[in-house]
């Protein structure tokens, strides 16, 4: 069982309005530091650059290259290789969500998503992979 | 707590910036679907208007506005389904025109720009 506390989040999403409130309320609310990259390219240059997040918080749904793709590249950097992963996204079908589990998933967040509950939401995905 | 409440007073601020930057958005819908319009094979642009629907529908719902949100994310599922089939119709794009029509209405403050 892991006991690793939450702290660091290297999260990826394309929409600016998107990331400025989801950092926003991660940030003030769930006392988190954030590495906010807006592309799959930007969050992979910031894994080759040292930065070593607990967790991964990727958009699903990017131009070029997405959720999905941003996090198998992601699994060849060693910084990244084995960082938790949770997904945002709209498609939560039950298939959708079938797959991101497939992809090693610890959790999905579903959008549109209340600002106010969103570090809560994170943290009980966190302490929920703990308890596994 | 206290941090609870500055979250809220600054989502105040940015709900009202998102719905001020709501023409924008539909400025890009707009010439996305002008683009399929003008050439039926162009389906770069309609998976930018497939792309635009869907970032619209995943924000809007956050920043307050829920029906704007869900309507983009119906005009979303006619756009998919045509990506998915391949192939589309001008009288096609007329009815997602039509319903683009609707999703503007439920836009706060927005001229109609029809």
């Amino acid at each position: 069982m892991s006991e690793q506390t939450l702290q660091n989040i290297l999260y990826v999403e394309d929409d600016a309005d998107i990331q400025t409130v989801a950092q926003m309320a991660l940030e003030m609310v769930g006392g988190f530091t954030l590495k906010t990259c807006s592309s799959g390219p930007e969050a992979l240059a910031a894994a080759v650059s040292g930065f070593g997040p607990d967790l991964l918080l990727l958009d699903v749904m990017m131009p070029g290259m997405d959720g999905p793709t941003t996090l198998a590249e992601l699994r060849r950097i060693d910084q990244t290789a084995t960082t938790p992963v949770i997904f945002m996204t709209a498609k939560v079908q039950g298939s959708e969500i079938d797959f991101y589990t497939s992809l090693g998933a610890i959790g999905v967040v579903a959008k549109p998503f209340d600002p106010m509950q969103l570090a809560d939401q994170i943290r009980r995905l966190w302490e929920r992979k703990s308890e596994q | 707590m206290s941090n609870d409440h500055d979250l809220e007073v600054q989502l105040q601020a940015l709900n009202a910036m998102f719905a001020s930057k709501l023409g924008g958005r539909f400025l890009k819908i707009d010439e996305a679907l002008h683009n399929c319009m003008v050439d039926l094979q162009n389906h770069d642009a309609m998976t930018e208007l497939n792309r635009q629907l869907h970032s619209l529908a995943g924000s809007a719902g956050t920043f307050g506005f829920d029906a704007l949100g869900m309507k983009a994310r119906e005009i979303e599922g006619q756009v998919t389904l045509l990506l998915g089939a391949g192939t589309w119709t001008s009288q096609d794009l007329k009815l997602i025109a039509a319903d683009l029509v609707g999703l503007k209405r439920l836009a706060p403050g927005q001229p109609m720009t029809t």
